[in-house]
């Protein structure tokens, strides 16, 4: 690209990027003080710049207009600031005191008046020692200690950054000797230093760097690992053996960091102390000469350097410069007030990993700026934001019909698609100005190269000349001695008359030394000439490279100004989340539509099946008719058939009578023409007469006989038909059933898919509930942690009130020869120390079962079986039961109404009133437990405590 | 290059699915449709037959490898004890082990591993989590792994326990797994803490109770729910059927004959109740045997202590092969380091990690293997030395767990064994 073009879009650019300043004036940048006397009380903020408000504006243009969740009710709210910031849920009096506050500002003013209660100290100390120290215990220093510490620190109203300067300078000595706590019980091993510096105050969890660059995360690298290594590297536990080995914190004034990776053949290389961010410790004092120790390292003694490289980060650490520390801080705070940081895990910030919402998070790390670290007004402003006193509820409207996701996504692609292009379309635009100054770099290198050499060949030219020069000094004085020789020679000869041939050689030698002198001026005199050119090329060289690298300057600047005009990369992760939860809503839909088409199928296919089995049940009832109808014809036919065949036995027995008859009857007339009897003859003829006539009725005998025979073929064939229906039928039943039957097994497929439906179903809920956690539409439900479950347990129990009496009978027992005086302070600070302890055993007692591991973020959730044993069996937990002066099981039962058993028992433990149905459950529970009243609330109460709504934050 | 992020992980998944599919059981929780439950049973019967688990015997102290698995008689260093044969032909063990003997052909031996520890407690992390002791790191013990990787169940009993004398609470040795794979202690006497109803309560009584609060669970969550409050809900319903099945947990209710087979004396005890806890599907049970650390008086510590281990050893082989438990069931019997070959002024052997054996059994192995040799005085790994990365791949493995794989804690991907370890691929079957 030509320069005047360069130029053109230089002029452009500078322009652009002046507008563009001009219009958004920074404020400047705040001091931060680093004593804490300096921090004065932040005024409220109510303006409309005020960070609550900046909050509200920047979640209401990152989500979805339909998806808003509402404002929580004053219950929901009490228990959730009390528990945030004091850790513990409000009893029954402060819960109604709250709701019954005639203020308009009631939330803001109960969210102060929390945040200056010394409750808010004692649980933000924990808070604090939990997030620093990770449950590692008392190594080196004892637990009690840096919780005093911390107090202390909390009650003076230190800046979150001063604390952790002071406690990553700390070296065990002075008065806040315990804030070494964070160093020594890490046994200052510089691993373990920069594993949890990265990790807890800038967000990096660098632990895989240690041995290579992150082999997942592209922007973990090797040498941050050991640039931030290199600020510990040089402290080192020491005990001090003239005072019982208490452990301080050693320096020394050497030591590097010198590292390798595993994985890659590149030599050892050697870390410059720095931050992520270009904060380099660039001005590393010299001692030369001189010591530079305050003391010296030795045996008896823990070495203070004048310099101390772990001050040093300590201070650049947490300097307003270090945008990831005021980043990690704020999503720290923002974390422990809604349950999860923006970035999640808050250790795990790199750019795979980005904030469910960047601008929030820009605009919290920038409030935490201009509220100067004070914890205070940064909580008390997230505590104001409407998103923190939203409701738990899941938003009342669906996630709108598909048809407007469909669109709503299409639209969210298109703007990623945009700034993608627009990305490249920068890219594009900055690259002219990036090829520019790369060839400008590159002519300056050439330059340098060439000047380099010419230099080079000077040098050299030089040396030839000085080695010339020496020589020449070396001829010229053996020029001198031979001459001093000849001198010498001729005069002791002078006498002699003829020449010595000596003479002659040494004349000649002479002769030899004067040429080889002459030689060597000439060449000097070359040389100096060549030099001299040299020096002149030199300079010119040299005046060209002004020229050039005052281009190359302005190649930069033109490219620092195009930047600014059109940065690129602006972060498209922003859209790509929007779009993921688009997404995701779609998907919950979907996959909603098919668990009701399914459904729908299911039903319909019920009714198909209803319809089939009547069928059948009807074609099995025209069966049994048909079998009926058919025995009842085959009786008859059977009945028909024996009638013939008695009817044919009867024509046949006739038959032969008839016969018999006949044989008589001739027999007789032969007889009676012999005899010619008259009276026989007329005998005989009458008997013929008699047989013509039997014949004659056997014959009419065998016509019915035929007849009966056709009406038996009849009813046989009537038989056969109804027979060939009845097998018909019995074929269609059989298919009804059959059909039935394949209907069943449709239905049972069906049920099937709908329960697999069912679970698919609920995982893509689970991703849409965290899905809407994470961009803050559905407030989080948040596990309570050990600390909050015992606070909690005592003060929904009332067993402060037991634990009261009982820290004055220890103090008693204690102090037998003493009167208590509740006044006097000693007594005072004796009894919190016995209250404490009860308070710290039912803390422990939780810590034990629910806590993560030592060492390992805290926050995790677990429920496992062991806890709910514990819940459901454990001595302790029933003895918390036990009706004692001052508990709430104790003032439930003195209670008479039932009403007022359920009122009291729901407000204080899950601090709100029961449900009509609640208080119905309540006064059932106890009706049928008249026996034993006392038994019967227990149960009821531990019902409650157990109640999935005791366990979290809601 | 992509990490994945909390909620989305596979495992996550599968053990959401599992949970969603178990809610059958638990028909009484609001807005959730149930499922039958033969279907979950039939489900859980079914992995239960492929699930591999592991059953550790570990000798504390530091158990002397010349006394038990890997004998020099007649050396230097040899000591006072012959060497006997055993069921495999070549290889033989100390005389002090002769009911082992008869089972070498169900094991196999490791005789060169070298944790290059001297100290008691940094052995044994080396050789109980598979790694290195580490300021930056905690990693978690054997038994949370396996606990962790063979899950897939939906069992409610707990994945990792370490038997005791006494019955005590959860240990804090699953660091990054988190506190649901920790070790719960359970005693040869006390059974399952806290697995009884307090005293006065009856099934009645805690049934009302239990209703109460699940009345109390509906109206919270039908505003509503989450995997979460999910997982709450089913800790309850897990701990009533612990309660149902606390008598798996009780050693008494083994016969006593099968007692006298394992031996009347507390490893006994701990042994038969790991056979008990292994036979109903627990993953990870651990017993202990102590008194190892023999800086004086080796011999006859050894022959007292292996004396009550041989027997207890070979009535465990014996019991787990008779139930055909030992084709699923990884036995190991490992000790944090052994004891120096060379024999100190009081008749002991000191610390010694860099050569000492473990000897396993069971599933997943090459029956009657020997891995490894020392020289002829004991003081040098002579063949194929082993370390604790080594090993946790050789477990994992012989487990159908690929040790390569890694871990999706929370977005960060975490190698499940220790990356610079290799499986013993010649001792594995």
């Amino acid at each position: 690209m030509e320069l005047g073009k360069i130029t053109i879009l230089l002029l452009l650019a500078i322009q652009i990027a002046i507008g563009e300043l001009s219009a958004e004036v920074p404020n400047p940048p705040a001091e931060v003080p680093n004593s804490p006397a300096e921090v004065p009380n932040p005024p409220v903020q109510e303006s409309a710049n005020a960070l609550h408000l900046k909050i509200n504006r920047v979640v209401a243009e990152t989500s979805l207009p339909e998806l808003k969740s509402e404002q929580c009710d004053d219950y929901e709210f009490v228990r959730r600031v009390y528990l945030d910031l004091v850790g513990r849920s409000p009893n029954i009096e402060e819960v109604t005191s709250f709701v019954e506050r005639q203020s308009e500002n009631r939330r803001s003013e109960l969210i102060d008046e929390l945040l200056q209660s010394p409750e808010f100290v004692d649980h933000f100390a924990s808070v604090l020692d939990i997030m620093l120290m990770e449950r590692r215990g008392g190594k080196r220093i004892a637990q009690t200690d840096w919780i005093a510490f911390l107090k202390k620190t909390l009650r003076e109203q230190w800046a979150f950054d001063h604390i952790v300067q002071t406690v990553v300078a700390a070296n065990g000595r002075g008065e806040n000797r315990a804030a070494a706590k964070f160093v020594l019980d890490r046994d200052v091993e510089p691993n373990a230093l920069t594993r949890d510096i990265a990790r807890i105050f800038l967000g990096r969890d660098l632990q895989c760097a240690q041995c290579h660059d992150h082999p997942n995360i592209t922007d973990y690298y090797q040498s941050e690992y050991y640039e931030l290594h290199a600020f510990l590297t040089r402290s080192y536990l020491f005990e001090d053996p003239a005072d019982k080995k208490t452990p301080y914190v050693g320096e020394k004034a050497v030591g590097e960091s010198e590292y390798q990776s595993v994985f890659t053949e590149d030599p050892t290389a050697r870390a410059i102390p720095g931050l992520p961010g270009d904060l380099t410790l660039d001005a590393e004092p010299r001692f030369e000469g001189e010591t530079a120790y305050v003391i010296e390292p030795s045996k008896d003694a823990a070495g203070q350097p004048k310099f101390s490289r772990r001050i040093e980060l300590a201070r650049i650490l947490t300097s307003p410069a270090n945008d990831l520390f005021a980043r990690n801080v704020a999503n720290r705070l923002w974390g422990h007030m809604m349950g999860r940081g923006l970035v999640h895990p808050v250790d795990f910030d790199h750019s795979e990993n980005p904030p469910a919402n960047p601008q929030l998070l820009e605009v919290l790390t920038d409030g935490l700026r201009e509220c100067r670290f004070d914890i205070r007004a940064f909580l008390s402003q997230v505590a104001r934001s409407k998103v923190y006193q939203s409701s738990v509820d899941a938003p009342t409207q669906t996630p709108s019909s598909q048809a407007n996701l469909s669109r709503a996504i299409a639209q969210a692609e298109r703007q990623l698609q945009q700034v993608k292009d627009d990305n490249q379309a920068a890219k594009a635009f900055l690259n002219p100005f990036e090829q520019a100054l790369g060839d400008r770099k590159a002519q300056l290198a050439d330059l340098d190269t060439e000047i380099t050499a010419k230099s080079a060949e000077r040098n050299e030219l030089l040396k030839k000349i000085q080695e010339l020069e020496k020589n020449a000094v070396a001829l010229k004085k053996s020029l001198a001695d031979s001459e001093e020789k000849l001198a010498a020679k001729s005069k002791q000869d002078e006498e002699s008359t003829e020449v010595p041939p000596e003479v002659a050689k040494l004349k000649s030698a002479v002769e030899a030394a004067k040429q080889a002198v002459q030689e060597h001026t000439t060449a000097v005199g070359t040389n100096q000439a060549s030099s001299a050119e040299l020096l002149r090329k030199l300079a010119a060289l040299k005046s060209r490279r002004i020229g050039i690298a005052d281009s190359v300057a302005e190649a930069r600047g033109a490219l620092l100004a195009a930047r600014r005009m059109q940065a690129t990369d602006r972060p498209a992760s922003h859209h790509q989340q929007h779009l993921a939860y688009l997404k995701a809503a779609n998907k919950v839909v979907e996959s909603q539509r098919d668990l009701e088409q399914i459904g729908e199928e299911l039903i319909q296919n019920q009714q198909t099946l209803k319809t089939q089995v009547q069928r059948r049940d009807q074609v099995q009832a025209t069966m049994a008719e048909m079998k009926e109808r058919e025995a009842a014809l085959q009786e008859s036919y059977a009945q028909s058939m024996e009638k013939l065949a008695a009817k044919r036995k009867e024509s046949t027995d006739r038959k032969q009578t008839i016969d018999e008859l006949a044989v008589a009857l001739e027999r007789s007339q032969q007889l009676a023409q012999a005899l010619a009897d008259e009276q026989l003859l007329e005998l005989v003829q009458s008997t013929t007469n008699r047989h013509k006539k039997l014949q004659t009725e056997l014959a009419q005998f065998d016509a019915q006989i035929a007849q009966l025979q056709n009406a038996s073929v009849e009813a046989k064939r009537v038989t056969e038909t109804a027979k060939a229906a009845r097998v018909n039928t019995e074929k269609a039943f059989q298919t009804a059933v059959e059909s039935v039957h394949k209907q069943e097994t449709q239905l049972a497929k069906l049920r099937e898919q709908k329960r697999s439906a069912e679970v698919e179903f609920q995982l893509i809920d689970d991703d849409w509930i965290d899905t809407q956690e994470r961009r803050l539409i559905m407030r989080r439900l948040k596990p309570l942690s050990p600390e909050q479950m015992a606070g909690t347990t005592i003060s929904a129990l009332r067993l402060d009130q037991l634990y009261r009496s009982s820290a004055e009978s220890d103090w008693k027992k204690n102090n037998k020869d003493v009167e208590l005086n509740r006044e006097d302070p000693k007594h005072q600070s004796q009894l919190k120390g016995f209250f404490d302890k009860r308070v710290a055993q039912v803390r422990d007692t939780f810590i034990s079962l629910y806590a993560a591991p030592a060492g390992a973020p805290q926050d995790v959730f677990s429920a496992t079986a062991d806890q709910a044993l514990f819940l459901a069996n454990d001595s302790r937990v029933q003895s918390w039961l036990t009706p004692a002066e001052g508990t709430l099981v104790k003032h439930l039962i003195d209670l008479e109404s039932v009403d007022e058993i359920a009122r009291s028992m729901f407000l204080g433990i899950l601090c709100r009133p029961p449900t009509d149905n609640e208080i119905n459950a309540s006064k059932n529970h106890l009706a049928t437990r008249n026996d034993d009243r006392t038994k019967a609330i227990q149960e009821m109460v531990w019902g409650l405590i157990s109640s999935a709504e005791f366990r979290f934050n809601h | 290059m992509k990490a994945k992020y909390a909620c989305q992980s596979l495992s996550h998944t599968i053990a959401r699915r599992d949970f969603l599919g178990a809610l059958g059981g638990a028909g009484a929780i609001a807005g959730m449709n149930t499922i039958p439950a033969f279907q979950s049973q039939l489900l859980a019967a079914q992995v239960a037959a492929k699930k591999k688990r592991v059953l550790t015997v570990f000798l504390s102290g530091g158990a002397s490898q010349l006394e038990t698995w890997d004998p020099k008689p007649g050396t230097l260093n040899g000591g006072p004890f012959r060497a006997i044969p055993t069921s495999v032909p070549g290889v033989h063990i100390s005389e002090l082990l002769p009911l082992s003997a008869q089972h070498m052909h169900r094991m196999a031996l490791i005789r060169s591993v070298n944790t290059a520890e001297s100290d008691h407690g940094r052995s044994r992390y080396r050789i109980e989590r598979g790694h290195k002791k580490s300021p930056t790191a905690d990693y978690p013990h054997l038994g949370a792994l396996v606990a962790k990787t063979t899950e897939l169940d939906k069992s409610t009993l707990p994945g990792h326990i370490h038997v005791s004398s006494g019955s005590g609470s959860r240990g804090s040795n699953a660091a990054y797994l988190g506190p649901k794979y920790s070790s719960i202690a359970v005693g040869t006497s006390g059974g399952l803490r806290n697995s009884q109803l307090p005293g006065g309560m009856t099934a009645t009584l805690n049934d009302s109770r239990q209703s109460f609060r699940r009345m109390a669970n509906e109206q919270f969550l039908q505003r509503r729910r989450t995997a979460e409050t999910d997982a709450y809900l089913q800790s309850f319903e897990q701990a009533e059927q612990l309660m149902q099945e606390r008598d798996l947990f009780d050693v008494s209710k083994e016969p006593s004959k099968l007692l006298e087979e394992y031996g009347d004396h507390d490893l006994g005890k701990q042994c038969l109740l790991a056979r008990r806890l292994v036979e109903h599907g627990i993953s990870y049970v651990q017993v202990s045997h102590s008194n190892y650390d023999t800086h004086a008086e080796n011999f006859n510590f050894h022959i007292e202590q292996l004396g009550e281990f041989d027997q207890a050893f070979s009535a465990l082989i014996t019991d787990l092969d008779r139930r055909g438990l030992l084709e699923s069931t990884l036995v190991l019997v490992l000790t944090e380091f052994g004891r120096t070959p060379k024999i100190n002024n009081r008749y002991g052997r000191d610390h010694w990690g860099r050569g000492f054996s473990i000897a396993m059994a069971g599933c997943g192995l090459q029956h009657g293997g020997v891995i490894g040799a020392m020289s002829d005085d004991g003081m040098q790994i002579k063949d194929r030395e082993v370390n604790q990365a080594d090993l946790f791949h050789t477990y994992l493995e012989a487990l159908g767990i690929d040790p390569t794989a890694e871990f999706d804690i929370g977005g960060r991907m975490i190698p499940i064994a220790d990356p610079t370890g290799e499986a013993i691929e010649e001792l594995l079957a």
